[in-house]
């Protein structure tokens, strides 16, 4: 086949042509991986959930509920009794070189449990080592040290912030006067990490709080005076107001709720006061906890 | 044309990156270790193999003034489904490349074997053509990722050779990645002189 002429009509057609197959081509193929890549992005967060709430220390997660404070995702967990067991809250910050993504296992105390860098882009070798450095350090013993019997001992740093509680730690590097050690030549990647662990423990703390309010407003609501202890301080003052509109909104759907399960309603507050050692989230409870009576 | 010469030029004689120096990009982005390095070769050569079949059975519709629009549009849709399909069934690999898997297609080998070669031949030697310079762009970014990764970590595709402790970091980092690339361009010079 003799080659086509370069007219202008010519060239035309051609790229029209080639550009409408490789559009259909793409699109299909869209179709096609859509779905799977949809499925993936679930089961990474899903795995991350469950990496930072470990079963072994928080048991069995029966359901999870979306909350968002300061546009990060907390992630509340409650147990097969309907007990808030933790939450594996987001967490971000500026690093050395783009954002630092932390999802932070928190229990009900507010003790970090566990935790996953999401997203991160520092520099490899210095600052991707936050992945690994805020945990215990972990003896990874190399082939010739294998062969030759003789162990390197790692340099003994204190970084781990596992079990640690940020309201009652100073999770800072140890320059800034905090307990921990920082990555080794990474103060700015380590001081966005523990940043980033800071803001989503904030994060967690404020949804905690509302979550106080909101099961008083529904009780008050009812007319039932019943004594919860609230501590009502300065720092809840202030989040009342940062968060007036979302609370709005949040207190609408409380009664709405309320009205359609008002029974159920008070009787899962008696047995989460009963079993569980913190108030729990009681909005939206009322008819997917099965009560054994 | 010899077929087996065809098959064998892209690995040593006509290495793409050792000895025509193109694609210098990926080559010195993503081998920071010999997975990802490998994982780019590949991906680089399922595209390089997939645009060159297609480019050879249309070269005679293609008017000579818009080849490299059309040539471009062919790449650009390849390395879009390599992408996706990544994306969907691989994403801890996807990740880890990330940017450089779209960047593909300004990757002067693809065009340069569509305008070089394929553009010339018959669709049979044109898949081996990329077929054979994917396994040299494959090959030598996983030499150099293995490089860079056993000296500046101590790990060789993840398995710990020696204590990361004794690890030189620069070969992690950019410099150590042209140093490398200079050492190893060297060594395959002197082979093929021999």
């Amino acid at each position: 086949m003799k080659k086509l002429e370069s007219t202008f009509p010519n060239m035309l057609i051609v790229l029209t042509l080639i550009a409408l197959v490789a559009a259909a081509g793409l699109a299909s193929m869209n179709n096609l991986t859509k779905e799977p890549i949809a499925v993936s992005a679930k089961k990474k967060s899903d795995d991350a959930i469950k990496k930072v709430l470990p079963k072994d220390k928080v048991g069995v997660i029966a359901r999870t509920e979306i909350v968002e404070v300061n546009d990060l995702k907390i992630n509340r967990a409650y147990g097969e009794n309907g007990c808030f067991i933790g939450a594996a809250v987001e967490g971000n910050a500026t690093g050395f070189s783009g954002d630092v993504l932390v999802m932070v296992g928190f229990d009900k105390d507010g003790n970090i449990l566990e935790y996953e860098v999401l997203k991160q882009s520092e520099t490899p070798g210095l600052g991707t080592k936050m992945t690994t450095w805020f945990k215990p350090q972990v003896a990874d013993t190399s082939l010739v040290e294998k062969i030759v019997g003789f162990v390197v001992e790692p340099a003994k740093v204190n970084s781990s912030i596992l079990g640690l509680n940020p309201a009652k730690n100073n999770l800072t590097v140890s320059k800034d006067g905090g307990e921990l050690d920082a990555i080794t030549a990474s103060t700015i990647s380590s001081r966005a990490f523990l940043l980033a662990i800071a803001n989503a423990y904030n994060a967690y703390d404020e949804a905690y709080k509302n979550n106080l309010k909101n099961s008083s407003v529904e009780k008050s609501i009812e007319g039932q005076q019943e004594e919860t202890e609230i501590v009502v301080d300065e720092k809840i003052v202030k989040n009342k107001k940062q968060v007036a509109e979302k609370k709005e909104i949040k207190k609408t759907t409380t009664k709405d709720d309320l009205k359609e399960t008002k029974d159920l309603e008070l009787k899962v507050v008696e047995v989460d006061t009963k079993t569980c050692a913190t108030p729990t989230n009681n909005q939206n409870n009322g008819k997917e906890i099965d009560i054994n009576e | 044309m010899n077929k087996l010469k065809v098959l064998t030029n892209g690995l040593i004689k006509e290495n793409p990156v050792l000895v025509l120096l193109l694609g210098m990009c990926p080559t010195l982005g993503t081998t920071s270790s010999a997975i990802n390095g490998m994982s780019m070769g590949l991906a680089t050569t399922f595209v390089l193999i997939c645009s060159n079949v297609v480019i050879s059975l249309i070269k005679n519709l293609i008017p000579d003034k818009v080849r490299i629009p059309a040539f471009i549009v062919v790449i650009a849709s390849f390395v879009t489904i390599v992408q996706m399909s990544m994306q969907a069934y691989l994403p801890e690999l996807y990740e880890s490349l990330g940017l450089f898997i779209p960047l593909i297609v300004v990757n002067c080998i693809v065009l340069g074997r569509a305008e070089a070669f394929a553009a010339k031949n018959s669709v049979g030697v044109s898949a081996l053509d990329g077929i054979s310079m994917g396994l040299g762009f494959t090959i030598a970014l996983t030499l150099l990722g293995s490089m860079r990764e056993l000296l500046g970590t101590g790990k060789l595709f993840s398995v710990a050779i020696y204590p990361s402790g004794y690890g030189m970091l620069l070969f992690v980092l950019a410099p150590g990645a042209f140093i490398a690339l200079g050492y190893l361009i060297a060594i395959v010079n002197r082979l093929r002189k021999a």
